[in-house]
């Protein structure tokens, strides 16, 4: 360089430069904080990807439940259940019927007995017919148990009966959560990477930025271990 | 002659220039840091506002569509047992004749029959309890109140309008990163130019767009 150039010619008050030695450790200072900064990013994004994924699982997994949730309920309780309806109408019909034949006599008696019969037959038709309107649901004063049949039903696919989508939308926060904390831990660092720009360009004051920003760097990469622990 | 980069290592003491180019990038790092940790809250805020709106639609599909039809069957086991009991009132309604004695004792048959339907259409559609073996979620949908959902409805709006509002702050950020990012490449540019005036404009430049980046990185900023 000329002799003009200013940057050979230290300002005037400022005190001597630091010797070139520690322009090694400002290398490493900057050139550690660049890398650990980065390894933070990228943990960061790993767990933020994890989270994400996690969520959609939670969506999905919501989703599949309701569908088979709807679907249970609506084959017991509208496909099943409007012959189980009929049988019970029936069957109690029947009962009432033959209740009132006994009080009855001749051909009043006979027409009660022949109608109580008819809807007994009704009945058992049904019952041959339905997977509900079954001995196994009867209840013991009349009708069938609608809720039994709904938990067998259900108890087919016992996979989507442990489906808990709270569990995976809880895991994808805390796994976000981790990832937020990751990127956080960024700040001590860049404050290290701030430290070793200024200990460049004010030399006079270099060791003291030197080890401001060598303890911040430490700090960074602790609370990354640290998250990496807890995570 | 010696080959001395601004920003680069070596040399002696550091002109005024050098030393904003320096005091410039330690802000910008540390401004980029901030703001995206700012950037990072604000995008797990806005999925996870959206992913509870999104499982609220579903709870409030399913609390609709499994409720219904327990209370559709009940309706029509009441309905069939009332129809049955007009049966028995128009057979009383139907005087005189040879059958008078056989349509009153199907009347009163009737009558009765239509009274125990309605306990055991009652029985069998109530909502099941935990002894029934009918799995939580499954009799929480039977269970499924409309006056509830509605309550759903106003939670899953809010959960729309929060991820909403989460995703306007995780724009600004993302724009104040982008304006770090430019105030980079600036100094970057000013390192390489030198002290002389295109230098000095890149240096102001690049101050003026970190100043930007702070304001955006603060309007990103939950208040």
């Amino acid at each position: 360089m000329s002799d003009e150039d200013p940057r050979e010619t230290p300002p005037e008050g400022v005190t001597p430069s630091e010797p070139e030695g520690t322009d090694t450790w400002v290398a490493i200072l900057l050139a550690a904080a660049a890398v650990v900064a980065a390894g933070l990013g990228g943990r960061a994004a790993l767990l933020s990807d994890r989270g994400s994924d996690t969520y959609t699982a939670s969506i999905r997994q919501h989703a599949k439940q309701a569908a088979a949730t709807v679907e249970n309920i609506r084959y017991v309780y509208d496909d099943e259940a409007g012959l189980v309806l009929r049988a019970t109408a029936a069957e109690v019909r029947a009962d009432e019927l033959r209740e009132e034949a006994r009080g009855a006599r001749g051909l009043v008696r006979t027409a009660l007995v022949e109608e109580a019969r008819a809807q007994e037959q009704v009945a058992e038709l049904i019952s041959g017919a339905s997977l509900a309107a079954t001995a196994e649901y009867r209840l013991d004063d009349g009708g069938y148990d609608l809720a039994a049949r709904l938990a067998d039903v259900a108890g087919e696919n016992p996979d989507l009966l442990a489906v808990d989508p709270d569990a995976p939308e809880e895991e994808a926060f805390e796994l976000t959560g981790h990832a937020a904390l990751a990127i956080s831990a960024t700040v001590p660092v860049s404050l290290a990477f701030m430290f070793g720009a200024l200990s460049q360009a004010f030399r006079s004051r270099r060791r003291l930025f030197l080890y401001a920003g060598s303890a911040f760097l430490v700090a960074g990469l602790i609370l990354g271990l640290v998250l990496e622990v807890v995570a | 002659m010696e080959l001395d980069v601004e920003t680069g290592l070596g040399g002696g003491e550091k002109t005024r220039f050098q030393r904003w180019l320096a005091v410039l990038v330690g802000i910008a790092a540390v401004a980029a840091a901030l703001i995206a940790t700012l950037e990072a809250d604000a995008d797990r805020r806005e999925e996870h506002a959206f992913v509870r709106g999104s499982r609220l639609s579903l709870d409030i599909f399913e609390g609709i569509a499994g409720a219904a039809p327990r209370t559709s069957l009940q309706a029509r086991g009441l309905e069939q047992a009332i129809a049955l009991n007009v049966e028995a009132t128009a057979r009383l309604a139907e005087s005189g004749g040879e059958l008078v004695e056989l349509r009153a004792a199907l009347a009163a048959a009737e009558s009765r029959a239509s009274d125990r339907l309605i306990e055991l259409v009652e029985r069998m559609t109530a909502v099941p309890g935990a002894e029934s073996g009918v799995d939580p979620h499954t009799r929480e949908i039977l269970a499924s109140d409309p006056m509830v959902l509605t309550e759903v409805v106003l939670e899953q709006n809010e959960q729309v309008d929060a991820a909403e509002r989460f995703g306007t702050r995780q724009d600004r950020a993302i724009f104040a990163l982008s304006l770090v990012a430019i105030t980079a490449v600036l100094l970057g540019l000013a390192g390489v130019m030198g002290e002389g005036r295109p230098g000095r404009v890149a240096l102001v430049v690049a101050a003026l767009a970190l100043l930007a980046a702070l304001g955006w990185g603060a309007a990103a900023l939950p208040l």
